[in-house]
């Protein structure tokens, strides 16, 4: 085998490995394709924004935007819907009976709501023949307390106490909050 | 909706309040459903509901809107009461307050709504009769 390979040496000389050139194209592609998907991500991140000091901060529309959901927060209501009329409403707090009977302005529901929040209390409003009231104004905190106090001592409430059994909350409240 | 004509409130645990929902948004309701069938007018519309707002002028939560489920063939109208006329009134005026505001609504279903098959001119003739029947009217 080596007298083989003596024999018949290879015709093509061995030329010495070329030194790798830097791959500067591939390199300066790279570069620039990073820029771009920099600049395309920055582009839809409309919220963010740069400062003066080229620090990151929160886009003007974003800030406006928080601002007002900071205000509609301390623009809370704490609500209560009564019976308009005497009749059977729904019970979710009333064991196995899924209906229980209000006489006009007994409670059927504690609530809070802030300012753009539509909707929760009005489907009771027209198809069930309630009426809302405010009870307190103020901040969601404050709100939550409120409902929740309410919530807890519906159960002392004469309208409660005279049924036998009593319920333990509002006919509308599923939860305690 | 339980009822054809739906009346309620959204008021504040007041005097004023008390005088909108105490009697009068059930006598309003009780009124219409009695004395009118919304069917009569066309198949359009199954059903509205006017909520009266008598809360103070500085409340951001509650604010007027008109909206028409097609689905349900519904109209829903949330409309504000003049804050200081309600200061001034007695229950029975504010009434009559509820009642002309009630009717101004209607106009303004009638005129923004396009709803087909329903005879709102019918209608809102029939309501102004039935007020001025009843003594709603100033």
């Amino acid at each position: 085998m080596v007298t083989v390979a003596k024999k018949f040496r290879p015709q093509v000389p061995i030329l010495p490995e070329p030194e790798p050139k830097p791959k500067r194209g591939l390199l300066i592609f790279i570069v620039l394709c990073s820029i771009l998907a920099v600049l395309a991500t920055w582009k839809g991140a409309e919220f963010l924004d740069l400062d003066e000091n080229e620090k990151l901060q929160l886009s003007s529309s974003r800030q406006d935007q928080m601002q007002q959901r900071l205000m509609r927060l301390e623009q809370c209501e704490q609500y209560v819907l009564r019976a308009k009329f005497s009749g059977f409403y729904p019970c979710y707090s009333c064991g196995v009976d899924t209906a229980i009977y209000l006489y006009a302005g007994e409670v059927w529901k504690y609530g809070i709501t802030i300012q753009g929040e539509k909707g929760r209390y009005r489907n009771g409003l027209t198809s069930l023949g309630l009426s809302y009231r405010v009870q307190y104004r103020g901040s969601i905190q404050t709100c939550l307390r409120l409902e929740a106090l309410k919530i807890y001592q519906y159960a002392l409430l004469p309208e409660n106490t005279k049924r036998m059994p009593p319920i333990i909350r509002p006919p509308g409240n599923k939860a305690d909050l | 909706m339980y009822a054809p004509f739906i009346i309620s409130s959204i008021v504040e645990d007041t005097p004023i309040g008390e005088k909108i929902d105490a009697q009068n948004v059930v006598s309003l309701e009780q009124l219409l459903n009695a004395d009118l069938q919304l069917s009569a007018y066309g198949t359009g519309v199954l059903g509205i509901a006017v909520v009266f707002i008598g809360t103070v002028p500085q409340d951001a939560i509650h604010q007027d809107e008109i909206t028409f489920d097609g689905a349900t063939k519904e109209l829903y109208a949330q409309v504000r009461l003049p804050y200081a006329d309600l200061e001034q009134a007695t229950e029975a005026e504010v009434l009559v307050l509820m009642a002309r505001k009630y009717l101004q609504t209607l106009r303004d279903l009638a005129a923004l709504e396009q709803v087909a098959d329903f005879d709102w001119e019918h209608l809102l003739q029939d309501v102004q009769n039935l007020f001025v029947a009843k003594g709603l009217t100033i």
